[in-house]
């Protein structure tokens, strides 16, 4: 079985930080990582391939040269090929244009199951997955807590996974082909092993671009031209300035101050 | 053409989720801008009974697709109705809870419909101009706010996060047209079937339903501790919450996390305990009424969001607070702290300053801001400080909520009002809002929304006016069968002349903000997002300039206003001869011969 996995390579959102005199991003200096949804996918994929015989794991990213680092890493936790996705032409996509690119490329590789995150940290919007479902007319199942695979006797061969909501759980069963959607919860992905490092040196990246996916690919729904969403203004958020810091105080006299503020807001 | 805003209708189990309740307020504001209707689209399973309270919750019309297919959330079904529904009825806009389900159906169908789909935003406007909707999100984990549009593609699509938008309140009366639609269900696979629904124990109450919050984190140390946040929440009548860190920490059930993996809350009073204010946890947070911030350390970023930050250890101001809340309580509503701060008798008003700025914040969100005499009194009060306080050289005045600006005076208190008292009032608040205009500082009125009435008179009695693109003017109190008491017969004509000032006092209509700068009303107009920095960034640049030298220019203008041309020379030239005698403008002109920025600021 085919198992691909979408990772992208997002810079540590936690560690961003705001540039205090230009109130802008500073993102010189901030780590790439591997996107921690898309972290969780790939456990659960290896996990799958543990399973499953005869079954692979391939990754798929798209994204500038650098990606190459996180898809390295994703060989060196045993993952078995690594695909790079990259061209001039691809620049500027927004979540459909993004999604209609790699669905080409995960068309051209051929899956079973495909595994994505459910978001991605630095765009946030949880869209890429089920968009590249659409495109590629299969069903797709998100916020994914647990995988199992079945092979389910007179059903069929099919997933079993849990789907998170707010209030409540469902357990479903999904067959294949078919695009899942993984949450990181609070399960360590494994690490890298030194055979999966000396492994992954031994291994080449494969590149795709523009060329190579043009049987699949309409040019007028890629890159900034293809995309219907335009960031047109962003601003690091205004700092909320009113406020009142006070140090010093005794405990009691915190009291009063807090005191002061409930009654002012009719708390009290 | 496309057009209307349709939205789409989350329910579980048959309940309508809050979520669409504030998604038709926001479209109902939406829909008054384009001047289209709001059409909620209702999918599931024995619900066509719920489709009335969303006509009373603003929406013009509800489609329903009652099916047994759409009892629980599965993403075909609910795509293919809502897709045939989008391409039967071709909308303008599409708005979608940002829930599990919503971001889940919301991709799936602008994939099939090939458009744009902005995700998770936070706040929506339409584009004064042009019409195409402004979409504004937080990305990047919350340290960037981005807008985005989708010019060339309906409907324009986007997820909203929930408890962001405002409902509008429900009126019983209100009617509306209720389409029950059939949709072909029959091509759809059985590729994906749900086995077993399992529903999350609902052990403790929604924290994103509480009026006031009192929340930890890891500072506050131990579950023991955490004991004291219960007990103080208890005394409010509020419930316990937390950051990721308590509930990793196991103080506190996964449900009860506030931030961006955890629940969005917007409660009148948020009190962060051991807090460090980390981004992810303020996306959860930031729009709480009151935040108050307790942390051990003065650099905490809960410090930056807090509007009261107290610098100490949580857990040994807790229990004499607890004790005193309770004391307070006990002895009814006067318990007086014994240096408690000066403005602390306002009720109706908030007031702050910061670095030379001063905000005047009306504060009646439910009332829609209306002024009542204590309204009245307390904007006095508050000019009585300002006229002695040389610390303040900017006064920004402001509503509270995101709906009005103050939308007039408060008609159900002046119902029984006889001649004397008809007197009393219109003489309080002339005399208030002429004390305001003449104050020494620069008055900005930040309008927000509804600047009705008392609202627009107050708005005129400040110096500049800067208007969201959302907001609305007018005068109409002669529907009421009454004039403009507050300076409106006056101040109108003077800004606007009396031709179009005749029009909007005797029609009562109300007029956009994009007319009201057509006008001259305001100076400028923004996006409702930009309103607050916009002003702000007036009121710094303003300060940069020679300060006396502005208060100076503004008697000069303010007094010129009230007498003829050759008199309003002299008090120029009165103003003018005094600069000299400051140190100001000897800064001012030597900076300039020198080549270099003034230093205003030393004088
Ligand atoms: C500030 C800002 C705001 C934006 N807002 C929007 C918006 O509202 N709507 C919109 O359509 N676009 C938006 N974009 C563009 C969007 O971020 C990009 O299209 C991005 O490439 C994909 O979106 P995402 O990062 O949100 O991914 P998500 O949809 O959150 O990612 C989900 C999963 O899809 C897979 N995936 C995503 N991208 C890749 C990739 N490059 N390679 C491999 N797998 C991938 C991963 O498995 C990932 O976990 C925005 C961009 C910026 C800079
Ligand atoms: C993708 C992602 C999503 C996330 N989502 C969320 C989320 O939804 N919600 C969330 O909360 N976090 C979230 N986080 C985690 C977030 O970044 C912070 O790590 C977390 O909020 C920190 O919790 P804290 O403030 O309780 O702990 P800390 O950051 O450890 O802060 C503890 C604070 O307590 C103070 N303190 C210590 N002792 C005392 C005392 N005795 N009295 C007073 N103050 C004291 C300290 O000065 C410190 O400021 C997320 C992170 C990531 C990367």
């Amino acid at each position: 079985m085919k198992i691909l996995v979408c990772m992208k390579q997002v810079p540590d959102t936690s560690e961003v930080t705001l540039d205090p005199i230009t109130n802008t991003l500073i993102r010189k200096g901030v780590r790439s990582i591997i996107n921690p949804d898309d972290k969780a996918g790939i456990e659960a994929a290896l996990s799958l391939r543990d399973e499953i015989q005869n079954s692979e794991v391939i990754v798929v990213s798209m994204g500038p040269p650098q990606a190459e680092i996180a898809l390295m890493e994703t060989l060196a936790m045993g993952c078995d090929e690594a695909y790079l996705i990259s061209d001039r032409k691809f620049g500027g996509s927004d979540t459909l244009a993004t999604s209609t690119i790699l669905a080409a490329a995960l068309k051209k590789i051929g899956f079973d199951l495909i595994i994505t995150g459910r978001q991605a940290i630095d765009g946030d919007t949880a869209q890429v997955g089920p968009q590249i479902a659409e495109h590629l007319g299969i069903p797709h199942v998100s916020y994914v807590e647990e995988f199992f695979y079945s092979d389910g006797g007179d059903e069929g061969k099919a997933m079993i996974v849990m789907r998170q909501f707010e209030d409540r759980y469902h357990k479903i069963r999904v067959k294949f082909p078919c695009l899942l959607t993984a949450i990181s919860g609070y399960k360590e992905p494994r690490y890298l092993t030194v055979s999966g490092v000396f492994d992954a040196d031994n291994k080449e990246i494969k590149h795709f671009g523009y060329e190579e996916l043009k049987e699949h690919l309409d040019e007028s729904c890629i890159g900034l031209k293809g995309s219907p969403t335009k960031v047109v203004k962003s601003y690091t958020k205004e700092q909320k300035s009113q406020g009142t810091v006070l140090k010093g105080l005794t405990n009691n006299e915190a009291v009063e101050a807090i005191m002061a503020r409930l009654k002012e807001g009719h708390i009290i | 053409m496309s057009k209307d805003i349709f939205v789409f209708i989350e329910q579980r189990d048959g309940n309508i989720q809050n979520v669409s309740y504030e998604l038709i307020g926001e479209a109902s504001s939406l829909a008054e801008d384009l001047n289209q209707k709001v059409i909620g689209v209702l999918l599931g399973s024995g619900i066509e009974d719920k489709a009335e309270a969303l006509i009373e919750y603003g929406a013009d019309e509800v489609i329903v697709v009652d099916n047994k297919i759409l009892k629980e959330y599965m993403t075909e079904p609910y795509a293919k109705a809502l897709t045939d529904i989008v391409l039967d009825r071709d909308p303008e806009i599409l708005l979608i809870g940002a829930t599990t389900i919503g971001r889940d159906l919301g991709p799936r169908i602008s994939a099939r419909l090939r458009t744009g789909l902005t995700a998770d935003c936070t706040s929506l406007f339409i584009d004064p101009e042009t019409k195409d909707l402004h979409m504004t999100r937080p990305a990047f984990g919350g340290n960037l706010m981005a807008v985005i549009q989708c010019r060339n593609h309906r409907p324009q699509m986007a997820t909203i996060r929930p408890g962001v938008m405002q409902p509008i309140e429900r009126d019983e009366k209100r009617q509306g047209i209720i389409n029950v639609v059939e949709i072909d269900f029959s091509a759809i696979s059985d590729s994906v079937e749900i086995l077993e629904v399992i529903k999350k124990e609902k052990k403790s109450s929604d924290i994103t339903k509480a009026k006031y919050v009192v929340s930890g984190g890891r500072g506050v140390g131990s579950k023991e501790n955490f004991d004291k946040l219960k007990e103080l929440s208890d005394v409010i009548g509020g419930e316990v919450a937390g950051s990721r860190a308590a509930v990793e920490a196991g103080w506190l059930e996964t449900e009860k996390q506030v931030g961006q993996t955890g629940k969005t809350v917007r409660p009148d009073l948020y009190i962060a305990c051991g807090i460090s204010g980390a981004i992810q946890h303020v996306a959860g947070m930031e729009n709480s009424g009151m935040i108050i911030g307790i942390n051990k350390n003065d650099t905490a970023p809960i410090f930056d969001v807090a509007d009261l930050g107290i610098v100490g250890d949580v857990n040994a101001i807790l229990p004499p607070l607890i004790t005193a809340i309770k004391k307070a309580k006990e002895e009814g509503m006067d318990y007086v702290a014994p240096s408690s701060n000066k403005y602390m008798g306002m009720e109706n008003i908030l007031y702050n300053v910061n670095n030379g700025i001063a905000y005047l914040t009306i504060n009646r969100p439910k009332s829609l801001n209306a002024l009542n005499r204590k309204t009245l009194l307390e904007i006095g009060a508050v000019v009585d400080l300002l006229e002695k306080d040389e610390t303040v050289q900017v006064l920004i005045v402001r509503g509270a909520g995101g709906r009005a600006f103050v939308a007039g005076a408060d008609i159900s208190l002046m119902l029984d009002m006889d001649e004397a008292a008809g007197e009393e009032i219109s003489t309080l608040a002339q005399s208030v809002f002429s004390r305001l205009k003449n104050l020494p500082q620069v008055v900005i009125g930040a309008i927000n929304g509804y600047a009705l009435g008392g609202g627009n008179e107050l708005a005129m009695a400040c110096d500049i006016r800067v208007a969201s693109s959302r907001a609305k003017f007018g005068q109409p109190e002669v529907k009421l069968g009454l004039i403009p008491g507050f300076g409106g017969t006056q101040r109108l004509q003077r800004l606007v002349g009396q031709g179009y000032s005749k029009e909007l006092i005797f029609t009562g209509d109300m007029i956009s903000a994009e007319e009201a700068y057509r006008i001259g009303l305001v100076s400028k107009v923004v996006a409702p997002e930009a309103l607050n920095r916009v002003v702000n960034d007036l009121a710094m640049k303003i300060m940069s300039n020679g300060i006396q030298a502005v208060k100076m220019a503004k008697k000069a203008i303010n007094e010129g206003g009230c007498v003829d041309l050759e008199n309003g020379m002299a008090v120029e030239n009165r103003e003018w001869t005094s600069c000299f005698t400051n140190d100001e403008s000897k800064e001012g002109m030597s900076a300039f011969v020198e080549k270099r920025k003034p230093r205003f600021r030393d004088f």
